[in-house]
């Protein structure tokens, strides 16, 4: 547990809980014209708000609780879009008692996700027994989601079956997509899958044969660990299964994505990710979805130092969503783009995301 | 030169690492080139390097594409061209990493079916050696081809002359920051032995800790006194081979091991064949260099094979992995 972190006691449960609000609303609207158009009704609020609870007492449910209230007191009366969950639980029945206790505070409707292997927040990161939560509010933001099950890679390999495994996730990113309310204005697609990095590359070029090689995809790979790979679709989990978000409203989107395998260079792959990302948004920025690699923070020799970097690059106040993958979906590290197409699924990498306007 | 072992499965496409020393007198400038198995591609797959004398270097080599194979045994060929002219080193090595799987310590091998196995041969005899880890434990079992079990004479227990007897010997150690200077004074490593017992159960003993001095650690010491009943362990006996199968909680190796994937730790087997094989050393199969600090790499317990062949060190490099699929 990081030194930033507070401690909220609630039913015995002792948890340490983060808030952070992204917020486009009221007084913080991005510039003077943006508060203009919301005064009249031209644009809509978006509010988001991310929560990190570490569960330090084996009460899954109670934490999952606690985290909801805490998104929900923030929140307020915002019109809640969904909810993005990123859980390091160990096995399903903490899983459900995780969700449940999420789904006893959100409707079950709005909460989606996956397993991973721990999450970080711009005020500190945790392991197992942790749970975060990203809650997207407001009339000016829309979410549509999608599932598909039964996808049929886990247990394929590479070595024996890439074509299979190719021909399978082409058709389910396309599914995926297929079933997206789609809308002039969808602006981000977030990709969570049992699909485990180099299998994520088709899954992404399956979405793309849909939306196109230019079109904003960011996400990860559930955590691959044996007998934890999940998905959360409405409240439940669903293995061996696929998610999509599409993130819709008057808002810009910038991108980035770095890859490192050492110590030295995770860390500063990480800053400069972070930064390009912060830098290309032309808005006024509202917080970073940040897909990371579990591999990655491996290597590190202080795992809190990625972190570190992190924050130095975005800054101590902007609100950021981070999570450890089995695989990542966004911009490729500059050495690996391939000219025209925006975005890939990989290993290694950090993927950015800043949401603005 | 000398590949260094896989510490994840090269399909997710990591980094291959290259030793090289410069054994000549002189300083030596010149370029590493290292071809990988089939089909696979580097990028780059060639690094300009200068040496001094003495000097070694860990040369990283990013794997763009790469295949797992099933064999676990992966081809390269590496080659030095200086101004003198080029040398080739051709060398087989393999993916040293353990799988997320809490498997039970039962008896029971099918639930090693998701790890990824290193086999290897002595005078025609065959070690397999699988590893696991989970959120509370590193799991460990070790397939023996031998002509038959011998326990641990418990009769000879505290002796110094004791009986030889069958039995698996592993190390684990932290893999310490490059820009630390190695702590000299100090083992640095855990090391533990797993025997069979003669009533037909088993026994796992910790022989090292890291704060031992290195001459302290490598020294006998009377087993019965170092009986470890926090890793569980079991040995069972089928179809000719002898499975050595435990959990070590990642409690008792203090942080020398962080249940992280994506960790990187240093790791080695020896297994003890008094009346076949002799010593099976798994360094060998890995190609580790001699080292001048190889006589204290590992405890010399009374009833080891020691009598023919010196182990090389403890120190091969290994991984935490997802997931081999």
């Amino acid at each position: 547990m990081t030194q930033s972190f507070y401690h909220t006691f609630l039913a015995g449960l002792v948890a340490a809980i983060v808030g952070v609000t992204w917020c486009l609303a009221g007084t913080m609207h991005a510039n003077d014209a943006d508060r203009e158009a919301a005064n009249e009704g031209r644009i809509g609020s978006i509010l988001m708000h991310t929560v990190l609870v570490e569960d330090q007492d084996d009460q899954p449910m109670a934490a999952g609780e606690a985290a909801a209230r805490e998104l929900m007191a923030a929140i307020g009366d915002a019109p809640l879009q969904a909810v993005l969950v990123s859980e390091c639980f160990e096995d399903l029945p903490w899983k459900q008692q995780l969700l449940q206790g999420i789904g006893s505070v959100i409707p079950k409707e709005r909460i989606f996700g996956s397993s991973t292997y721990g999450s970080f927040t711009q005020r500190g990161t945790a392991g197992f027994d942790s749970v975060s939560l990203l809650g997207i509010a407001g009339d000016g933001i829309s979410v549509s989601a999608a599932l598909v099950t039964e996808m049929e890679v886990a247990r394929l390999t590479f070595e024996d079956s890439e074509p299979l495994i190719k021909e399978r996730l082409h058709a389910v990113g396309k599914q995926l997509t297929d079933k997206l309310q789609r809308t002039d204005q969808d602006r981000l697609m977030i990709l969570l899958a049992d699909a485990h990095s180099p299998k994520n590359k088709y899954l992404v070029e399956g979405v793309q044969q849909v939306v196109g090689p230019d079109f904003p995809i960011t996400g990860g790979s559930a955590n691959k660990n044996a007998g934890q790979t999940y998905v959360y679709f409405q409240g439940k989990a669903y293995a061996d299964s696929a998610v999509a978000l599409m993130l819709s409203g008057d808002f810009q989107v910038s991108l980035s994505g770095r890859k490192a395998m050492e110590n030295d260079q995770v860390i500063a792959t990480a800053k400069d990710g972070a930064a390009e990302a912060l830098a290309k948004m032309t808005g006024q920025p509202l917080g970073v979805l940040a897909f990371n690699c579990a591999g990655r923070r491996g290597r590190l020799h202080r795992p809190e130092d990625e972190w570190t970097a992190i924050r130095q690059a975005l800054g101590e106040d902007l609100a950021l969503f981070g999570c450890y993958c089995a695989g990542e979906v966004g911009p490729l590290d500059p050495s690996e783009q391939v000219p025209g197409v925006l975005v890939g699924g990989s290993g290694w990498h950090v993927m950015f995301t800043v949401l603005g306007r | 030169m000398r590949v260094e072992t896989l510490t994840v499965p090269p399909a997710t496409g990591p980094l291959a690492m290259v030793m090289v020393q410069n054994a000549g007198s002189a300083s030596w400038e010149g370029q590493i080139v290292l071809r990988p198995p089939p089909s696979w591609q580097l990028s780059p797959d060639t690094r300009t390097v200068r040496l001094d004398s003495g000097e070694t270097q860990r040369l990283a080599f990013n794997i763009a594409r790469g295949r797992n194979l099933e064999t676990n045994r992966y081809p390269f060929e590496i080659t030095a061209i200086g101004p003198d002219g080029q040398a080739t080193h051709r060398q087989q090595t393999f993916v040293a990493s353990a799988p997320y799987f809490r498997v039970q310590v039962d008896g029971r091998p099918d639930e090693w079916d998701d790890a990824i196995p290193i086999s290897f041969r002595t005078d025609q005899r065959e070690t397999t050696i699988s590893t696991y880890w989970s959120r509370r434990h590193f799991s460990l079992l070790v397939a023996v081809d031998e002509q038959e079990l011998v326990p641990w004479d418990a009769s000879g227990r505290s002796s110094f002359d004791a009986i030889q007897f069958d039995a698996v010997q592993f190390a684990l150690a932290a893999v310490p920051p490059p820009d630390q200077p190695p702590d000299l004074a100090a083992a640095g490593r855990f090391e533990f032995l797993l025997v069979a017992t003669e009533d037909g159960g088993a026994k796992c003993f910790r022989l090292v800790t890291p704060e031992m001095r290195p001459d302290e650690a490598a020294r006998p010491r009377p087993l019965d006194s170092l009986e470890c009943d926090q890793v569980e362990v079991a040995v069972w006996r089928n179809d000719g081979i002898t499975y050595y199968e435990c959990s070590v909680p990642f409690r008792l190796l203090d942080n020398a091991l962080l249940p992280i994937a994506g960790r990187e730790f240093f790791f080695s087997v020896l297994v003890h064949d008094p009346d076949g094989t002799g010593l099976r050393d798994l360094a060998h199969h890995a190609k580790l260099w001699p080292d001048r600090g190889d006589p204290h790499a590992w405890n010399r317990w009374a009833g080891g094979c020691w009598q023919d062949v010196s182990p090389l060190g403890n120190k091969i490099r290994w991984g935490l992995c997802t997931s081999k699929y």
